[in-house]
């Protein structure tokens, strides 16, 4: 029947030939070569639960009387999306286990975007030929915290709401366009009857159809440059040893989209996230505390937070200091990131093609980099919820507010340095090992014979 | 190992069961979630399982080659683009310019209907209702008596007329918070003296920061603190910031204390409400 089927194909698209090869095509082992993989689960998953959540929910800003179950709500006027929100949560059947799912799968995608960028980072994996495709994940990444705000905007409760404000705001902090900029994208003046209607097509269909199409060139271009892999014995400049595609590593694949689907919908039935009727609908005069957004946008409200007052008056005219940490430092940050590969290339001169990885500890400049922008960014995660930590340690918040400023202007020349000094010793060390390591092979005269071990 | 594979794959079968019992019982979101999970979990395992024992291991070795193209097709591809152009160009170079201005002005035009999108922002941000002699009211629409506002307590507060389901907008940003202080506490400058009768003060509750509703009136110290970004702005001496990231003083509404013991609104705001933005500088 298998048979059948592939000359059936072949017939018509002379497939045979590329499954042949394709079937057998070399993948790496390593297990961080599946973050990226782990990824693609997350965008999967968050399709299927975000199309059975469109279902039910209504993306309009109309206001209604609630009447529903939530008993402490009963009454209030709300708009028709966060009573469909709350209909769906508490009244519809696995309702609330999909929302909470879709939600945290957010979460996971973007932790797994990052960390599988990190290891392209820290092993050299962006290096020529592979820039164009680093250019292409870390706009990926881009798009998903967009879908994701959107996202955590749409339900019209007393959070989303106040995310939209502070996005409104920033908006209207850039300048020369920025008044403008905010009237045409929320339709006038905060808070408009359009946002939710506007958000909603951008969510559900202009920042996932983008996604999957760079998706889909990323793992075209993956499949074309083939894969890199860790240097060992028996791996060159000229080859990719791995398991082959079918059937040792599909089956692998299978295994980690389940495990992925498995723990997302555990997460999504047994760990609150985001209890929409808790916060009640949004009125725009009332904020919840404490107000904090989904981790990926935690350093935008970090910076926010400790930045300084940099509001610059000339005339009628004025750059407003938010616009300093929230547009800004971000466009620096993944400005820089974007051009990294170009960046040390003009230090390196290093023109050849790369196929083998580097351990991370072979490039301390690369490294100390790495960890310095790591650091800098958790801080200001960490900033993100000052307030709390006030609280928490029984603490003033200015106190804590200046510990982040100054800390974030430190910490990370330490930590790379740090990491920078890590790398020469562990650099030093494997200098010294490289005689020690030698391979001995028994002779069927029962003699035996060494030989050396290129050492990675 | 069989087994083992196989043991997972039941239990997956169980909790698919729990789902659907569960489902049709009307079961908590808990139990729904699980079983979803387990279910999902227990045919990874199985996999797993099937992958590492019951099959044998395979290693493969792909040839790695330079991406780059022979000379021949690099100098043909770009031999083909460069052949074409030219055979666009070769006549009336003033063509190929008006071509290309026609393409501009019509992506131009099309840009057009953007203007669509929202309203001129001149004179829609940052303004507010207030108006000399509005009273106060709450959200619900009832009068802001003076002796409502005890020391230490604070009121958020809209002028009269401009509250209710239609004025959504306008409430987002003529909220004021209103607190009382012993009058002899307060600090204002003598341009305000007569702006806080018995001590009442009212301020934006728009924070001038990002615009997020001031939350947290600190009793003690007399300050607002905004929720979002933790700016603190002194209720003694006008608005001023005392910390964080907001750089301008909170606008502050004088006010008045009519004959029957209202607040009434003394005058406009101090200042545009809300962010700073490029048509807000002075």
């Amino acid at each position: 029947m298998i048979r059948g089927l592939f000359n059936y194909l072949d017939d018509r698209l002379g497939s045979s030939s590329f499954l042949r090869g394709a079937l057998r095509k070399a993948f790496p082992d390593h297990w961080s070569f599946m973050l990226g993989e782990l990824a693609a689960n997350c965008f999967i998953f968050i399709l299927l639960s975000g199309t059975y959540l469109s279902f039910f929910f209504h993306p309009s800003d109309a206001t209604v009387v609630y009447h529903g179950s939530m008993r402490s709500l009963d009454g209030r006027t709300m708009t028709e999306g966060y009573a469909s929100v709350l209909q769906l949560s508490l009244q519809s059947k696995v309702g609330l286990v999909i929302r909470q799912a879709h939600h945290w799968c957010a979460d996971v995608f973007v932790a797994a975007i990052v960390v599988h960028m990190g290891r392209i980072f820290f092993t050299g994996a962006f290096r020529k030929p592979r820039e164009i495709n680093w250019i292409i994940g870390l706009t990926l990444l881009l798009l998903v915290m967009g879908d994701g705000f959107t996202g955590y905007s749409l339900p019209g409760d007393n959070l989303s709401g106040g995310g939209l404000r502070i996005a409104y705001s920033i908006a209207l902090s850039i300048p020369l366009i920025g008044t403008w900029l905010a009237s045409l994208l929320f339709g006038g003046a905060f808070p408009s009857q359009d946002i939710t209607a506007r958000l909603f097509p951008i969510h559900i269909l202009f920042l996932p159809g983008a996604i999957a199409a760079l998706i889909g060139a990323h793992v075209a271009i993956l499949w074309h440059q083939k894969h890199t892999q860790f240097p060992g014995e028996g791996r060159t400049e000229r080859n990719v040893v791995g398991s082959p595609l079918f059937p040792n590593y599909a089956i692998k694949s299978a295994a980690l989209m389940m495990a992925t689907f498995g723990i997302l919908l555990l997460m999504g039935g047994l760990i609150e996230i985001n209890p929409v009727w808790e916060y009640g609908p949004y009125d725009p005069w009332t904020l919840a505390s404490p107000a904090q957004p989904d981790w990926y946008i935690g350093w935008l409200e970090g910076a926010l937070r400790i930045a300084p007052r940099w509001a610059i008056r000339f005339g009628n005219h004025a750059i407003a200091a938010p616009f300093w940490p929230a547009v800004a430092m971000p466009g620096i940050v993944f400005g820089a990131l974007f051009a990294w590969p170009f960046i040390e290339r003009r230090f390196t001169r290093d023109d050849a093609e790369h196929e083998l990885l580097q351990f991370p500890w072979q490039n301390p400049g690369r490294v100390a980099t790495g960890v310095g922008l790591a650091t800098y960014m958790a801080l200001l995660l960490g900033a993100a919820s000052d307030d709390v930590q006030a609280r928490i340690g029984q603490m003033d918040i200015q106190t804590i507010a200046w510990a982040y400023r100054i800390a974030v202007l430190i910490l990370p020349f330490v930590a790379a340095a740090i990491a920078w000094f890590a790398c020469r010793e562990l650099q030093r060390r494997h200098s010294e090992q490289k005689p020690n390591r030698v391979l001995l092979i028994r002779t069927p005269e029962g003699g035996f014979e060494e030989k050396g071990i290129p050492t990675p | 190992m069989t087994i083992v594979a196989a043991l997972w794959l039941l239990l997956a079968i169980l909790a698919s069961i729990v789902f659907a019992t569960g489902f049709a019982l009307d079961a908590s979101p808990q139990i729904e979630g699980a079983s979803l999970g387990i279910a999902c979990l227990s045919i990874a395992s199985a996999l797993i399982v099937w992958g590492r024992n019951l099959m044998p291991k395979a290693t493969v070795v792909d040839e790695q080659h330079p991406k780059r193209s022979t000379e021949a097709d690099r100098d043909a591809a770009a031999g083909e683009l460069e052949s074409g152009l030219r055979q666009i160009t070769a006549r009336k170079s003033w063509l190929v310019k008006l071509g290309l201005a026609t393409v501009s002005i019509l992506g131009i035009a099309a840009l057009f209907p953007i203007r669509t999108f929202g309203p001129n922002p001149k004179g829609r941000i940052g303004t507010s209702d207030w108006r000399t002699g509005a009273r106060l009211v709450r959200d619900d629409g009832t009068v802001v008596r003076a002796d409502a506002v005890e020391i230490g307590s604070v009121v958020t507060a809209f002028p009269e007329g401009f509250v209710g389901a239609d004025h959504t907008g306008d409430m987002a940003s003529d909220a004021v918070m209103v607190v009382r202080v012993t009058p002899q506490e307060l600090q204002l400058p003598d341009a305000r003296s007569g702006w806080a009768p018995q001590g009442y003060l009212a301020y934006s509750k728009i924070c001038t920061h990002l615009g997020c509703p001031l939350g947290l009136y600190r009793q003690g110290p007399q300050q607002l603190m905004c929720p979002c970004h933790q700016s603190i702005f002194n209720v003694l001496d006008g608005g001023s910031v005392v910390f964080g990231p907001a750089a301008r003083a909170l606008p502050q509404l004088p006010l008045e204390i009519d004959p029957d013991g209202n607040l009434r609104a003394g005058g406009a705001m101090s200042d545009f409400i809300g962010p700073d933005n490029w048509d807000h500088g002075a």
